[in-house]
């Protein structure tokens, strides 16, 4: 498969999302205080509100997808950043689809601080990617964690996909758990 | 007492289960669709060859490990025989002259600064005198980040030779992580190595002791 289309497809997924994560965060933040975020809020729970965890898992699959897309098939050597990141993406696979098939919104106690920590990662490998200084100064020949493998519209990289999708899983645990507290107010 | 009677709103219906799995897949589609209209392929020059054979006599150096007493120091290093990226012959040999060899990696954002910070500085004050300095293009890989080299190099003052796809010469030279310089004194014996980013000025006042001044 052609890398170039693999790279605008990820890239343009991840815009998708980083719009998407935009969203939540004003609605979550906002929908207390603003009617219509409220409405709007309502009328996306009406629409995705019992299949959030799914969504959730349908995500964290991606990610695993793409990331072993990516090192098995194209051939992108994992750094040790990146290895810690899929550290944390990959049980979420498996955790993410039985808390669904549960209805467990529970689930967001324990995954929670997974997904932060795995946020900060990428958030700290992205920071090098964009300020290489940062670092020892030296590119490792094999798997430099500042090397942009990808970068699709002029800001996004691999960790960045990392960062959004990590966002927008800890986003929908979030969603999932207010939205069931309002069910039994 | 007239009670009006109060109207419950009706519970809110979810819809089905199939609605986000439907919209997921026609994002997913119309995202494909522009991925796929976007993404131009790229061209390049036949004439052009971003790696070619090169020849190594000599001994090849042990790798470098940073922090320790480099054993590399007093070795003879390495001769080069091999081309430039548009095919012109070009060597680094043990000629006397006392040189410093710089290997470069297109997708190495240090190798990147270096050069960036390099070519103005060597255009502005030109080589010291009584040295040379050369570079390799090495480790290229078309899959990596800011190919092709030669383009990447097209403005880089210092001769430069491409090394195989095996990346021999950067082997040659024990490199362990790029940008990696190596310092060859008159009598064709390494004076030291060195990996990862350095100033400008750092690397005159080495050539300037290598040149004797």
């Amino acid at each position: 498969m052609n890398p170039a289309f693999v790279n605008r497809f990820f890239g343009l997924i991840t815009l998708l999302i980083i719009v998407v994560d935009i969203g939540l965060v004003v609605l979550l933040l906002g929908r207390r205080r603003s009617a219509l975020l409220q409405s709007a809020s309502d009328r996306l729970d009406d629409l995705f509100g019992g299949s959030t965890l799914w969504i959730a898992s349908a995500i964290a699959l991606g990610a695993t997808v793409g990331s072993l897309f990516y090192s098995e098939v194209i051939g992108f050597n994992p750094c040790h950043l990146c290895w810690y990141q899929r550290i944390v993406w990959y049980p979420l696979v498996v955790v993410l689809p039985i808390a669904a098939h549960r209805k467990d919104t529970r689930i967001s106690t324990y995954t929670l601080p997974v997904v932060a920590i795995g946020w900060g990662i990428a958030a700290y490998q992205y920071t090098l990617q964009n300020f290489p200084s940062l670092d020892t100064g030296v590119c490792n020949p094999d798997a430099p964690c500042t090397l942009r493998w990808v970068w699709e519209l002029g800001f996004i990289s691999i960790p960045m996909m990392s960062l959004a999708g990590l966002t927008l899983v800890g986003l929908l645990l979030l969603w999932a758990r207010t939205s069931t507290r309002q069910e039994h107010e | 007492m007239s009670k009006k009677a109060v109207k419950k709103p009706p519970p809110r219906k979810r819809r089905s289960r199939k609605t986000p799995i439907l919209i997921g897949v026609a994002v997913l589609a119309v995202v494909a669709l522009v991925a796929l209209l976007t993404t131009v392929s790229g061209s390049g020059d036949a004439n052009i060859k971003q790696t070619r054979s090169v020849k190594i006599t000599g001994q090849a150096l042990p790798l470098y490990q940073s922090g320790t007493a480099d054993p590399a120091v007093g070795m003879p290093a390495p001769e080069i025989t091999g081309a430039t990226f548009d095919g012109t012959p070009l060597s680094i040999t043990n000629d006397g002259t006392p040189k410093a060899i710089i290997l470069l990696a297109h997708w190495c954002p240090h190798c990147q600064t270096e050069v960036e910070e390099l070519t103005p500085y060597i255009k502005a004050n030109g080589i010291p005198e009584g040295v040379e300095v050369f570079s390799i293009s090495t480790s290229v890989n078309a899959a990596k980040p800011n190919y092709p080299p030669s383009k990447w190099l097209a403005d880089w003052p210092v001769p430069t030779i491409a090394d195989n796809s095996n990346s021999s010469s950067a082997r040659a030279f024990g490199l362990s992580g790029f940008p990696f310089v190596v310092f060859v004194g008159a009598d064709g014996k390494v004076v030291g190595r060195n990996e990862g980013d350095m100033p400008p000025e750092t690397l005159y006042k080495i050539l300037e002791q290598l040149a004797g001044r």
